[in-house]
């Protein structure tokens, strides 16, 4: 397969470039004798990595001409904007197609040989299909979503219609079927196949795209048609040259699934590393053309097209390197020390020709191409340079054994290298790309540099002992792709591996108790493991320990410390943390709100985080400090928001709650009338807690609130860490899922607002433990789970009606679960089917017991649930047919006034998305574990973390957006216990801890922004229009308290979003709302002049006083809307509201102005009524 | 550290005089809020009837690690409070101040005597003398002092900027008018001038307005009028604040 746009084509034995290469070509190497240079080079095997590394390029030179060919012409012929268009979707075509094919390739390298005859085909065709179908996926879904969500108009031509992206899958497929092929064709001894598909396809491109130039085609579609539709005329050939064996087949299924069982782990391994080396030059073409425009790609994807001869160069030296040193460690750093400089040379002396012809070599494809590509060519030859390093440093670390470190580095170093390029874009244009994506390259040469050194420093004074691994048909990880190994228990599934228990503590949950601790027991897979991983003996394992049994002077002072009880310390960096967000919160208020003071904001947040989250993965802390720091954790982030809001309530969801407060505290009663949103009159819990503090203390309703508030976040803390506990047996675990969970997006936001949501949650996992680690046999045990759950009923509906959800699906699977273990006759078998028996019975009562108390709030005379409910349902889901329908998602990076989070946010937001999003794949593994291993509990909280999507995927409209953010919360409980499992079950060394540290906190920083909006939003600073705690300012907070002081309790007020709240919650006043009266009285604020309409809803609502806010007329609402959802003038404001229409009660008769402090006014109108 | 259960114990007089002690401080915090004492004595003693309930429990509770039975004791606790709510609510002084003081005492006393048939544990090497953890404690206060800083600069400068803006108000009661100048950090000689139909005319003249304080004066006002009343700076006309005082009906009035 050829990539001539792109820097590093494949080389023909290792298609797409990096995989695995087959044993190296011993044709034509001749072995250099005697005493001269020449023969030191060829005694030190040098020459058999020329003679591989020549024949690499050779063999690509001849597509690569081909390829030449085919985009003069299109050059020639096309216009620049079209061929740039062509450059970028066909440099995407073959990134998605590297994806797609799921490393299936070099699975079939290694496991074709092992191969039956009868079995090959149908391997290779099962394997092809489901590359044509990953690839196909990625073609449709890759570009439909950057187009139709990101709002990426440059890739309109390629996914803006039906056709084309129907057209562009069925490329991308095509490609990935392809790379299949090839590596597929490298193994069954056809090796020329290869090339004769290569060259048979890039000819019968160039012929296609003549006569669709002849038809008087256009477009940068119908280049990449062209592109295809030479891929697809390839493929008979093979078929025809491998009809031999068809027979073999016969009677065969035409596709067999199983397979390409168990070959998952491995083949991703690989894959990975080899799509993150090339993603880079494959996306910068398409980066060229959404930040820049198609027409500069068409110059850049020349240039890039002639640098991939100088990036040939080293990238063949390195495979030549790997491919000689079959698997030596000590053959490869041996070697390195002239395949550096050598490959060091060659990019140098290619770069001097390439620079002063550049201009010459572009004029083929014409004069416009010359003039703007010239200077881009100069620059990109040059990283051929930091090239030479890098492939060194991936060839080391495969012979090590150490792709995932290896993966780790060059993703890390892809993300920032796409970054350099992308600012260097903003600032410089194409060249400003280049330059900013080389200096990247150069910093990746010199941190990659550092372990080549250390290798060879290594090599002279410790010989490193050898596993044996050969690279014919084998992986470098020590681990033959078929799954069978030197090293079992690097192939071991992750979940299969035994659970850590902590030290015997059998006043934990005895193990009789729990059936799901009592499962693992009856497959014997409760094991104590107290540190690293027992290695086997001539794995990488051991190379591992022979590395670590080195000088451990060092490592021994720095273990000595870590494992000593850091509590104080930790906790100390934490409020540190605490302080420095006072501090900034405290600027913000004096109206500083530039970029340091974000910083500062980010900053404090990640001191509080970090520590924590360090002495917690760390495997050297004593457990007593992990949970105590996890308990910390969770509220030292909770005490950070009293800092923010330290005297009173300023969110919207506070105020409502706020209001039912102040309500309980006057009236001594439940269930009264709450007009900011009655149904939550109707789920008091959280008021009577806070009720009940308020009085046994004497405090204020604001500090006792703080209190209840604190007293939420350490229940859920402790109930999260008991139930990962519970599932894995380790308090570590649990601590690690804490981590994970208070890192979701609604937790620092909404979750630790005073909302009745913040303590149902808690309350509701709680109830969960209590359920799950009763005493069985004992009804006495199920009083507490019980009345937990009606407390969790009785304080929010929806967390109510999950946790009976929750119950419900539990009971299903336990049933399940009893129906399969009925059938064993195993030791054992008995108990677990007495403990399912009880659990069944047990699960009724709490599903029976929680409905039951669900239906007594619903009956309660004027509970609106229903109808609440159902409105949300029905928004959400009119806004999703529409959606459906074709209509504009919602922006995502901004909100109604047009503000939104800065590139930096947006980019941690995306990588906290995709983290995310990645870990579900540990999800599936997880839950694929324990339905097998039979534990409901951890089935249920794995498939309650499989509805991830749910959060950002929420963000599409606005009414589903707070449905996805609200379920963040929920959601995230089951990816704590996922990860947490995951993480404590297999040995990490430091460097992975680091990378899941940082991780953590890209997770932790970036979920902040998507939960709680752009960090200035989030500090405290000049008021803003309808944005919640901004717009709660002096001028509205002293409105309210007058209100509260000199107006009749309970008057009929009317206001803005934020001054009509503080008038009831603070003010004392009833302010009207849609949600409470079903009267749309915003016209009163909203339209223009007073008429009939207006005194008739004066009349209706019995409307005393209306308050206006005169900044109102200054710009958009933050919040979407002024005042609430389908106010006067329809749907998300785009008009600002207009000083006249604020002022419209000025000169009516009978109408006092009656306050006034500069920015709020308030009206009497009683005289109107 | 071993528990061990029967199901027939009966407290031993050790037991007995730490209910009785215990009993005496729950009644005495559930007095305080019958009464209610300033929140400087209820506070402490609420909180030292739930810590002393908690603590008899703890060890009382069977079968569970320490971190269990934390969640289980503090989880109780909201629950219990989150479900004597509605029985309050059904009272008729519903959830007062006595009836929580009561209620919540009840149940503590219930709890320890409850609590009190359970055999507490046996600890294994009980008689060994335990440390003061004197650097746990350090550690402690010092981060409690960072946080209370930290919550003292943000309440600080919270009511700082916070402070209420220059308002003008007023409240009718029959033909008088209450104008109340107040402002919160703006200290300030201000004029309240009166403007008609026929004209301007000076209320009030020099009114001196501190930082965090107020002044009123009240006015008649005429039937069938209209008049502003306007807060300026002695020596100008440009109105800082407004208020509209319109007496007229709407019939007869100028509407738009």
């Amino acid at each position: 397969m050829s990539k001539v746009d792109t820097g590093k084509p494949d080389l023909p034995a290792v298609t797409p470039r990096g995989t695995t290469p087959p044993a190296a070509p011993s044709k034509g190497i001749r072995r250099a004798t005697g005493r001269g240079p020449l023969a030191r080079l060829g005694a030190s095997g040098f020459s058999r990595i020329a003679g591989i590394s020549a024949s690499l390029v050779g063999t690509q030179a001849f597509t690569s001409v081909l390829g030449l060919i085919f985009w003069t012409l299109a050059a020639r012929v096309f216009a620049p904007s079209e061929v740039g268009v062509a450059g970028a979707a066909i440099a995407l075509m073959i990134l998605l197609g590297s994806l797609g094919s799921l490393g299936l390739g070099t699975v079939l390298i290694a496991r074709l040989p092992m191969t039956s005859a009868g079995d090959r085909r149908v391997l290779v065709r099962t394997c092809l299909a489901a590359a044509f179908g990953g690839g196909v996926a990625l073609g449709l879904i890759v570009p439909a979503l950057a187009v139709t969500v990101f709002g990426v108009t440059a890739l309109a031509p390629i996914a803006g219609s039906l056709v084309p992206l129907l057209g562009f899958a069925l490329g991308t497929g095509l490609t990935s079927a392809t790379i299949v092929l090839d590596q597929a064709v490298l193994t069954i001894g056809i090796g020329s196949l290869q090339l004769e598909r290569n060259v048979t396809a890039s000819s019968v491109k160039i012929i296609a795209l003549i006569l669709l130039a002849i038809a008087g085609q256009h477009g940068g579609m119908v280049i990449y048609l062209a592109w295809t539709i030479g891929t697809l005329a390839s493929l008979p050939l093979v078929a025809w040259r491998t009809r031999g064996g068809r027979a073999l087949s016969r009677g065969r299924a035409l596709f067999e699934p199983r397979l390409l069982r168990g070959l998952g782990r491995v083949a991703v391994s690989h894959h990975a590393l080899n799509v993150t080396i090339q993603a880079a030059l494959q996306l910068l073409p398409v980066m060229v053309t959404i930040l820049i425009s198609a027409t500069a790609n068409a110059s850049f994807n020349a240039a890039i097209m002639f640098a991939g001869f100088v990036f040939a160069l080293p990238y063949a030296v390195s495979i030549g390197l790997f491919a000689a040193a079959r698997g030596d460690e000590s053959e490869i750093v041996k070697r390195m020390r002239l395949t550096i400089p050598f490959g060091l040379a060659i990019s140098v002396a290619a770069d001097l020709v390439i620079i002063p012809l550049a201009g010459p070599l572009l004029h083929i494809f014409g004069s416009t191409y010359a003039a703007e590509g010239t200077v881009i060519l100069q620059l990109i030859v040059l990283a051929g340079l930091p090239f030479v390093i890098k492939d060194h440093f991936i060839a080391l670390r495969r012979v090590q054994g150490r792709t995932t470190q290896a993966l780790a580095m060059t993703s890390v170093f892809l993300v920032l290298e796409l970054a350099g390029a992308a600012i260097g874009a903003r600032v410089g244009g194409v060249v400003g790309l280049c330059l900013g994506w080389i200096a990247v390259l150069v910093v990746e040469a010199i941190v990659l540099a550092i372990p080549l050194i250390g290798a060879l420093r290594s090599a002279r004074a410790t010989p490193s002992p050898v596993d044996g691994t050969s690279v014919d048909g084998t992986a470098v990880d020590g681990t033959a792709l078929d799954g069978t190994s030197v090293n079992p228990t690097a192939i071991l599934v992750e979940f299969d591996a035994p659970a850590e228990v902590d030290a015997p503590s059998t006043k934990g949950i005895g193990l009789d108790d729990n059936p799901e601790i009592a499962s693992n027991a009856e497959v014997g897979r409760v094991n104590e493991v107290v540190s690293e991983p027992v290695g086997m003996p001539g794995g990488p394992a051991n190379q591992r320990s022979a590395r670590e049994s080195r000088p451990r002077s060092r490592d021994s002072a720095l273990s000595r410390w870590f494992g000593r009880n850091q509590t104080g310390p930790t906790l100390f960096i934490m409020a540190l943390g605490v302080f420095l967000m006072a501090a900034v919160a405290t600027a913000g208020r004096g109206g500083e709100t530039g970029t340091l003071i974000q910083v500062g904001w980010v900053t404090g947040l990640i001191v509080i985080f970090a520590p924590a989250v360090v002495r917690i993965v760390s495997r050297a802390t004593p457990t007593v400090e992990r949970v105590v720091v996890a308990v910390a954790l969770g509220m030292m982030l909770q005490f950070s928001r009293l800092v923010l809001n330290p005297t009173g309530f300023a969110f919207h969801d506070e105020l409502i709650h706020a209001e039912t407060l102040r309500q309980i505290t006057e009236t001594n009663h439940l269930f009264t009338s709450n007009p900011l949103l009655p149904v939550s009159a109707y789920y008091p819990g959280l008021e009577v807690v806070t009720n009940a503090i308020e009085r046994l203390t004497g405090l204020a309703s604001f500090p006792s609130a703080a209190i209840t508030l604190m007293l939420a976040r350490v229940v859920i803390v402790l109930a999260l860490i008991c139930v990962i506990r519970l599932v894995t047996g380790s308090y570590r675990a649990g601590a690690v899922g804490v981590v994970i969970y208070l890192a979701n997006p609604q937790l620092l936001f909404f979750n630790s607002q005073y909302s009745y949501q913040t303590l149902a949650l808690p309350l509701a996992i709680a109830g969960v433990y209590f359920f799950a680690a009763r005493r069985r046999g004992s009804r006495l045990s199920l009083i507490l789970p019980i009345a937990t759950t009606v407390a969790v009923v009785f304080t929010h509906h929806l967390t109510g009606a999950l946790l009976i959800a929750a119950f419900a699906v539990w009971l299903f699977i336990v049933a399940v679960r009893g129906h399969r273990v009925a059938k064993l006759a195993t030791p054992g078998s008995e108990r677990v089917r007495r403990h399912t028996a009880g659990d069944l019975r047990g699960l009724v009562l709490m599903t029976l017991t929680g409905a039951l108390a669900l239906g007594v709030t619903i009956i309660i005379p004027g509970n609106p649930i229903l109808s609440y409910l159902g409105s949300i349902g029905s928004s959400s889901g009119t806004q999703l047919l529409d959606l459906a329908g074709g209509s504009k998602p919602k922006a995502l990076f901004s909100d109604s006034a047009g503000t939104g989070p800065a590139p930096w946010e947006q980019a941690l937001l995306i990588a906290a998305v995709l983290i995310a999003v990645a870990s579900l794949l540990i999800v599936l593994g997880y839950l694929r574990t324990n339905i097998r291993a039979g534990k409901p509990l951890a089935v249920l909280l794995g498939l309650v973390a499989v509805l991830y999507p749910v959060i950002p995927g929420g963000h599409l409209t606005s009414a589903t957006a707070e449905v996805g953010d609200r379920a963040a919360g929920f959601v995230f409980l089951g990816l704590a216990v996922v990860i947490g499992t995951w993480w404590w079950k297999r040995a990490r060394n430091v460097r992975s801890q680091g990378i899941f540290v940082i991780g953590c906190i890209v997770l932790f920083i970036g979920n902040i922004v998507l939960g709680a909006g752009p960090t200035a939003g989030q500090l405290p600073g000049p008021y803003q229009i309808s944005a919640d705690a901004r717009s709660v300012d002096a001028a509205n907070l002293a409105a309210a308290e007058w209100e509260n002081a000199n107006l009749p309790r309970d008057s009929v007020t009317y206001g803005d979003r934020t001054s009509g709240m503080l008038a009831a919650s603070v003010g004392g006043q009833q302010t009207v709302l849609h949600v409470s009266t079903n009267i749309d009285a915003s016209r009163l604020l909203l339209a223009p002049t007073v008429t009939a309409d207006d005194l008739s809803i004066i009349d209706q609502t019995k409307l005393s006083y209306l308050i206006v806010d005169e900044r109102l007329s200054t710009g958009l609402p933050h919040q979407q809307f002024y005042i609430e959802s389908g106010e006067y003038g329809n749907g998300p404001k785009a008009k600002v509201v207009s000083s006249a229409a604020l002022h419209k009660f000025e000169n009516i008769a009978g109408v006092d102005r009656l306050y006034d402090n500069g920015s709020l006014v308030i009206y009497n109108l009683e005289g109107l009524r | 550290m071993t528990t061990v259960q029967t199901a027939r114990y009966s407290p031993d007089t050790a037991t007995r005089r730490g209910l009785a002690w215990r009993a005496a401080i729950i009644v005495i915090a559930a007095v305080s809020v019958a009464l209610e004492l300033p929140a400087l004595v209820r506070a402490p003693l609420s909180i030292l009837a739930v810590v002393v309930t908690a603590l008899f429990v703890f060890p009382r509770i069977a079968r569970r690690g320490p971190l269990d039975r934390l969640l289980m004791i503090v989880g109780a606790t909201i629950v219990l409070l989150l479900l004597l709510g509605p029985v309050l609510n059904v009272l008729p002084t519903g959830l007062d101040v006595r009836g929580w003081g009561i209620g919540v005492g009840v149940i503590e006393l219930a709890v320890i005597v409850g609590f009190a048939f359970v055999r507490p544990p046996v600890t294994a090497g009980s008689s060994r003398v335990r440390r003061i953890p004197i650097e746990g404690i350090a550690w402690g206060v010092i981060i409690a002092v960072v946080l209370l800083n930290a919550l003292v600069i943000s309440v600080n400068s919270f009511t700082t900027t916070h402070q209420a803006p220059l308002a003008l108000a007023g409240v009718r009661s029959g033909d008088s008018v209450t104008v109340t100048v107040s402002s919160g950090n703006a200290a300030g000689i201000y004029d309240l001038v009166r403007v008609t139909s026929t004209g301007h005319s000076v209320l009030a003249s020099g009114i001196e307005v501190a930082a965090g304080s107020s002044r009123s004066i009240t006015i008649k006002v005429d039937a069938n009028t209209r008049e502003t009343i306007e807060l300026v700076k002695p020596g100008t006309l440009t109105s800082l604040r407004e208020l509209t005082i319109d007496t007229r009906t709407p019939a007869s009035g100028a509407n738009r």
